[in-house]
């Protein structure tokens, strides 16, 4: 190889390093989020459970043996049990989705051990690919959440369900028709962008 | 071949192009690890490409290397998985 071409070669290879580094910065970064989202959602949906548990099983008691102050303390420990189950059960789902990155860090730990080729670079941009669909996944599920914080909203300011479960599926509809073309964009953008490059070499 | 698999032209450049030197086609094809009809097929698409050069040495068996515009491809190939990589960021 030539002067040029050995500079070309360290170009290239220091490219090829570039990738790894900005894809394992991209993996923490999605490690990361996928942590704060699942104490999130383990926070939320402990304290909806146990505020409904809590509702419900305290004016049964209340509706079934009278108003005596003991039922309202089985009921706020019976609540936090049954909170405390929905959290797990929350977390261990919210873990068994973050293995699907778990690709992405296997092929970047075997990068980084090895020398980068551009076909370890190919199978890389498909793993961040994945990862990226699983993040828009995520995208359709905060959908649903807004469309359940507009119900909630608009019934409780209009104080009308119907309203409000109006409200709730037409914001549930935009943010996930936005979603979706979102990703179908990524999906036609890089298609192209793959057919361009097979055809122009 | 109408349309071939980004992954095996990788392969191909990656291979001649840390090899660096001129190789044989037997030792060209245990590293790719295709089968060999469809071996002569990359293979032929590339030369055609001109990607690969094909050359003889003394004993008048052929010998294959990289041809600048096969370097160019790689470097080029390289470039676009970056960018592709960059614009798929969330």
């Amino acid at each position: 190889m030539t002067t040029t071409g050995e500079e070309s070669g360290e170009h290239t290879g220091q490219k090829l390093d570039d990738i790894v580094r900005d894809a394992d910065d991209y993996y923490n970064s999605l490690r990361r989020k996928h942590v704060s989202d699942t104490r999130l959602d383990v926070g939320v949906v402990s304290l909806v459970v146990w505020f409904a548990s809590f509702a419900a099983i305290g004016l049964s008691a209340f509706a079934l043996y009278g108003r005596e102050i003991r039922y309202v303390l089985v009921s706020f420990l019976v609540a936090i049990v049954i909170a405390a189950a929905a959290g797990l059960a929350t977390y261990t789902m919210r873990r068994r989705r973050g293995f699907k990155f778990a690709e992405l860090g296997v092929l970047l730990n075997k990068m980084k051990q090895g020398g980068a080729t551009s076909e370890d670079g190919l199978h890389l941009m498909d793993a961040v690919r994945q990862a990226s669909l699983v993040a828009k996944k995520r995208k359709m599920d905060s959908a649903f959440k807004y469309g359940v914080v507009a119900f909630a909203v608009v019934a409780l300011i209009g104080l009308n369900a119907a309203i409000g479960a109006l409200a709730g599926v037409i914001a549930y509809l935009y943010f996930r028709f936005e979603a979706l073309r979102e990703y179908e964009r990524e999906e036609k953008r890089y298609e192209d962008s793959k057919k361009d490059l097979l055809h122009s070499l | 071949m109408e349309r071939p698999d980004l992954y095996v032209l990788a392969r191909f450049l990656d291979i001649l192009y840390q090899n660096g030197r001129r190789m044989k086609k037997t030792n060209l094809q245990n590293r790719v690890g295709l089968n060999y009809p469809r071996f002569i097929e990359y293979l032929e698409w590339m030369v055609s490409h001109g990607f690969v050069e094909r050359q003889t040495d003394e004993t008048a068996s052929d010998l294959y290397a990289l041809s600048p515009q096969g370097i160019d491809a790689h470097r080029r190939l390289v470039a676009w998985i970056r960018e592709t990589m960059e614009g798929m960021r969330i």
